[in-house]
């Protein structure tokens, strides 16, 4: 009875830690924008908040897993709750009034108040809110009931994951397999925010709806843009929430994959870019307190930088865009009179050095420097050429993985027409020919191809940079026919929804009902076939502990992954915190061999010899080894059994290895080390 | 008369858009592989129907 009353204390107190650090962290950083809420809108306060508090947990967990070696929760809570104490008290201790204080809190309150006021005086925006409400609450309660099933998480996402958990540290492990080598190359500033979500918790429950945050920040986003861009406020919400209804949004919501964290990041970095009436999108770095902005900029962009590989692409991108902006104003400012033009273009751009490129270097430069030291090249396994130039040399010089085989002969436009036209007979959390769902195809294209042209008409330079921005982005990236890589576009289609939604004014209200129908089809056609029904009831119905991966068998991975349920099971249920699973073989895939807390260690230990290995064993201070049937291992560990059972009644034989785990492929023996 | 125009130019651009989407709808969901997404989609929602509902 005590035991089970202290491990429930355990992790309610597990639960408040993680509350605690995060409402510190982010009230810290609320409170703190508050003040510059001339500067900053309230929707872009609370995207702000969000970058600044992502920003603080990656640059936190980089300084105690790169420098310190030290990445654990008890020294990760209390460097973030020092900093975001002193946060709060220097934000606090400048507001003069305790009206002032007070109106941080009223503020959300008087914001909800007139968000809920706009849906009351448009019926089909309320309907659409609630089919938004109903999907995310949906989306919670899969990501919490089920564990983190898509295959690039278990292949590499999760266990970057548990390599940083089980040594606190953030390097290179040893290559031993082909994926080894992308763990250590791939930026992981995202698998740090899976680590936020995992090591207060001791618990992965939550880490599979990492995304869902992103995409929550990602309407507010798109809201905030249709605002800059002019939009009325009852459309700039019929944008924000559309953005949500694509199906590669829905079903990635739940997943450890980095596809909308690096979409959102990208219109995130374009959003603080923009100013209220944007001709010329560098100018805030000019106006009083107007730095602020383009440093949120660079700050997302930084950490989208250090999130994937692709990164450059939108930093290229993104760079090309202010200094064009910049080249403008400089020009236009030549008329202007020589007190203006002392600013000239040599200054803003230093401006924009510090404010926007710092921030990305801080925040996305460390994993490309790193690389670059190890491997010779920043972007390594990838060769990087310019016309035929080698600039760093690399493994590969294009996707490993092969494009559908009915793309073969199709041109870039037919690829594309193919993926939006949606041939595939469902959705799939990685969307290869699909995963922008009928309101692209049917509503945003369209709306993107009017708006395009009317903008240019009437001369609206704020909508048209924006749209040339997303549109370079999308047209630069590879493989851009893969929806999930171009998450931002389906938001420019909303960005153009809205707009068109302007332009009908009163008339627009077939196009609202139109939108309604396709939102609540796309709601109820995005189900995974990795999550069904059956499964659902299934899972209702086992205890936490036992909703594995295993368990779950979703269709994804199963064909490969049948043969190693039983000791992924086995693993879940018996290996505990502090104990060390040595494996001998490569695995399909590496995150089962952690426990749901990642609590354990794992460790490849082969050998040509039974005393090295043994050696290697005791090194590693291995309590489990995890072998193959018929393996030398297995042939070493059965002779040493016979000679145990042979023998052993002489006394003083004391049996290394006990067998606690079998099937017909995997054994799993528990490994006692021998003192003598 | 100008602002009339305009009018009846904007209405005009107005029932094209729509136009335009009701041929991306039709052209959408009439594709042959539309059959099979929706009755995936229905077994998906039969068997939940089935798990839960009865």
């Amino acid at each position: 009875m005590f035991i089970v009353h202290r491990s429930l204390l355990i992790v309610d107190l597990n639960i408040a830690a993680y509350i605690i650090i995060n409402l510190l962290l982010f009230s810290s950083w609320h409170v703190i924008l508050f003040r510059h809420r001339e500067t900053l809108s309230f929707a872009d306060r609370i995207i702000g908040v969000f970058v600044l508090g992502l920003a603080q947990i990656i640059a936190t967990e980089l300084l105690l897993g790169v420098v310190f070696k030290r990445l654990f929760a008890a020294p990760l809570f209390g460097v973030n709750a020092a900093i975001s104490s002193a946060v709060l008290i220097y934000s606090a201790a400048a507001f003069k009034t305790q009206k002032t204080r007070a109106s941080v809190l009223t503020e959300v309150a008087d914001n909800v108040v007139r968000f809920f006021n706009i849906l009351k005086t448009n019926p089909i925006l309320l309907s659409i809110f609630i089919i938004f409400s109903i999907s995310i609450c949906w989306i919670i309660f899969l990501g919490y009931l089920f564990p983190s099933y898509t295959w690039d998480a278990l292949w590499y996402h999760l266990p970057i994951v548990g390599y940083i958990m089980q040594s606190g540290a953030i390097r290179e492990i040893p290559n031993d397999f082909i994926i080894s080598q992308f763990i250590n190359i791939f930026p992981k500033n995202i698998e740090l925010f899976f680590v936020w979500n995992i090591i207060f918790l001791k618990s992965e429950v939550l880490a599979d709806l990492s995304q869902l945050a992103f995409t929550i920040i990602g309407l507010f986003t798109i809201y905030s843009m249709s605002l800059k861009l002019q939009l009325k406020e009852k459309n700039a919400v019929f944008a924000a929430l559309l953005f949500f209804f694509a199906p590669i949004i829905i079903l990635q919501s739940t997943t450890n994959y980095v596809d909308i964290t690096v979409s959102v990041l990208f219109l995130i970095a374009v959003n603080f870019l923009i100013k209220n009436n944007p001709g010329n999108i560098k100018d805030r770095a000019h106006e009083p307190g107007g730095g602020i902005p383009v440093v949120l900029s660079g700050l997302a962009a930084g950490i989208l930088l250090g999130s994937k590989g692709s990164g450059p692409l939108f930093i290229i991108v993104l760079s090309a865009a202010i200094v064009i902006q910049e080249t403008i104003k400089c020009l236009s400012e030549r008329k202007t009179p020589a007190v203006q033009k002392r600013r000239g273009f040599g200054a803003s751009s230093r401006l924009l050095l510090i404010y926007f490129a710092t921030p990305v270097l801080i925040m996305g430069g460390y994993w490309y420097f790193k690389n670059w030291a190890l491997y010779n090249n920043p972007v390594y396994p990838m060769e990087v050429s310019i016309f035929n130039i080698t600039l760093f040399k690399g493994l590969y010089k294009e996707f490993l993985e092969p494009a559908p085989a009915v793309f073969k002969d199709l041109s870039p436009l037919k690829k594309l027409l193919y993926v939006w036209m949606e041939r595939d007979e469902y959705y799939f959390y990685d969307s290869r020919r699909s995963g922008f769902g009928p309101l692209w195809f049917i509503l945003f294209l369209p709306a993107l191809i009017f708006s395009l042209i009317h903008a240019a008409i009437k001369k609206r330079y704020g909508f048209l940079a924006v749209s040339a921005i997303l549109v370079c982005a999308f047209l630069l990236y590879p493989r851009n026919w893969n929806t999930r890589y171009v998450i931002f576009l389906f938001g420019l289609g909303a960005l153009a929804y809205g707009y068109i939604l302007d332009y009908s004014n009163d008339k627009g209200k077939a196009l609202e009902v139109i939108a309604v129908l396709l939102a609540g089809y796309t709601a109820l056609a995005s189900n995974s076939p990795c999550v069904t029904p059956s499964q659902i009831k299934k899972f209702l119905r086992l205890p936490a502990g036992e909703r594995t991966i295993a368990r779950h068998a979703p269709f994804s991975i199963d064909l490969h992954a049948r043969q190693e349920y039983g000791h992924w099971i086995w693993i879940s249920n018996n290996i505990s915190k502090g104990d060390t699973l040595a494996y001998t073989f490569e695995p399909l895939f590496l995150a089962p061999l952690w426990n749901s807390a990642f609590s354990n260690k794992v460790a490849y230990i082969k050998s040509d010899s039974y005393n090295n290995w043994l050696k290697k064993l005791d090194e590693n201070n291995a309590g489990y080894a995890l072998i193959r049937r018929n393996s030398e291992e297995d042939k070493w560990i059965d002779r040493e059994r016979e000679i145990f059972s042979s023998a052993g009644w002489l006394g003083g034989l004391k049996e290394r290895f006990k067998i606690v785990y079998s099937d017909e492929n995997y054994k799993i023996a528990r490994y006692e080390k021998n003192e003598d | 008369m100008k602002r009339m125009k305009i009018k009846g130019r904007e209405n005009t651009l107005q029932i094209l858009f729509m136009l335009i989407i009701l041929v991306l709808a039709v052209v959408y969901f009439t594709l042959p592989e539309r059959t099979l997404f929706i009755e995936n989609q229905m077994k998906w929602w039969g068997e939940f129907w089935d798990v839960f509902g009865k």
